[in-house]
């Protein structure tokens, strides 16, 4: 089906992707009615200014939920990040590879590497 | 006071009401009125009655005789999932498989996916349990049920899962939904590498109906 810039616009309002959506909709009455539907909340939104697409707005949200999780991640002590870190690491198979060997490292560097990442403050 | 009816009367099809004088005694009609038959009703309005409009051509709504109240026809589905291997763990977006029809009012299930036969509010249900099957620097679990208009999420962090270690996530939101918007079940595994799979039959499974 074959949508104006100012349709396909009204349905990136409410969908991800206005086209794709228009070509599976069962019947051209239903793009018709949806357009109309929403046409009053796209024009409110766009008159508000800094307008987004759904799309955007989903994409806004990802990043905001990012942006959540590394701000807490920032704030958090040396001890917070330290096992952030430690959860990371396979230790047992560490400690039995090393146990193994007879004298091996790999868990102590480990550690240690993660220990002078995050130091204890003096 | 009585009235004698000719026969010249009883032919008569307009009286003016402004000679009709007097009563006519309350033994002239019946002491039980007869039963009226909705067979019998004409003149009915196309549409319906006041406050219900109907395009129906079978029946929409029935009454038992204990006023349960059922709609035969009213679009509802449930699907549960059928088994498919490494199906996420590299951050892939899999669509649930949900091919396993229980029930599906109407036919709009088809695909994985639910399509909206009319636009209104849907209770949409769904679940999810998953099988991490890995070992690795996995980052979390991402599961969602999106419209066409809207996604409804859950999502949960973790690191390193083992194997073996399995979950479930479960949701129910009334959906905004236009004729033609679809539904359907995604998740998604990021970090690792591809070996999740979500469970199969009643482990996973997608419901919806139309309530408004």
């Amino acid at each position: 089906m074959d949508l104006t810039e100012r349709q396909l616009a009204i349905l990136n309002h409410v969908v991800e992707e206005a086209q794709a959506w228009a070509d599976n909709a069962k019947k051209e009455a239903h793009v018709l009615d949806k357009i109309a539907r929403h046409e009053a909340s796209y024009d409110e939104a766009v008159a508000k200014g800094e307008y987004k697409t759904r799309k955007q707005r989903d994409e806004a949200e990802e990043k905001a939920l990012a942006k959540l999780k590394k701000d807490k991640y920032d704030k958090a002590p040396w001890d917070g990040k330290r096992r952030v870190a430690y959860a990371k690491l396979n230790q047992f198979e560490l400690i039995s590879d090393d146990a193994i060997v007879g004298n091996g490292t790999s868990h102590r560097d480990a550690v240690l590497a993660i220990k002078e990442k995050f130091p204890k403050p003096e | 006071m009585t009235t004698k009816i000719s026969d010249s009367m009883r032919e008569t099809t307009a009286l003016d009401a402004s000679k009709l004088t007097g009563t006519i005694p309350d033994a002239r009609f019946p002491s039980v009125l007869p039963a009226i038959s909705g067979a019998d009703l004409t003149n009915l309005p196309a549409g319906g009655v006041d406050g219900i409009t109907s395009s129906a051509n079978a029946t929409a709504i029935t009454i038992s005789a204990d006023e349960e109240v059922q709609m035969p026809l009213q679009p509802c589905f449930q699907v549960t999932a059928a088994a498919q291997t490494d199906q996420t763990g590299d951050g892939t977006h899999h669509t649930a498989n949900l091919t396993q029809e229980v029930f599906d009012v109407g036919g709009n299930f088809a695909a994985k996916t639910f399509t909206a036969p009319v636009t209104g509010k849907y209770i949409l249900s769904a679940c999810i349990t998953w099988v991490a099957g890995q070992w690795g620097a996995t980052d979390g679990v991402w599961f969602e049920v999106k419209t066409s208009n809207r996604s409804y999420v859950q999502y949960q962090e973790q690191t390193n899962y083992a194997a073996r270690d399995m979950g479930s996530f479960s949701l129910c939101h009334v959906a905004d939904m236009d004729a033609s918007d679809t539904a359907y079940m995604t998740w998604h595994i990021s970090g690792g590498t591809k070996t999740a799979d979500h469970a199969a039959g009643y482990y996973t499974m997608m419901s919806g109906i139309l309530i408004a």
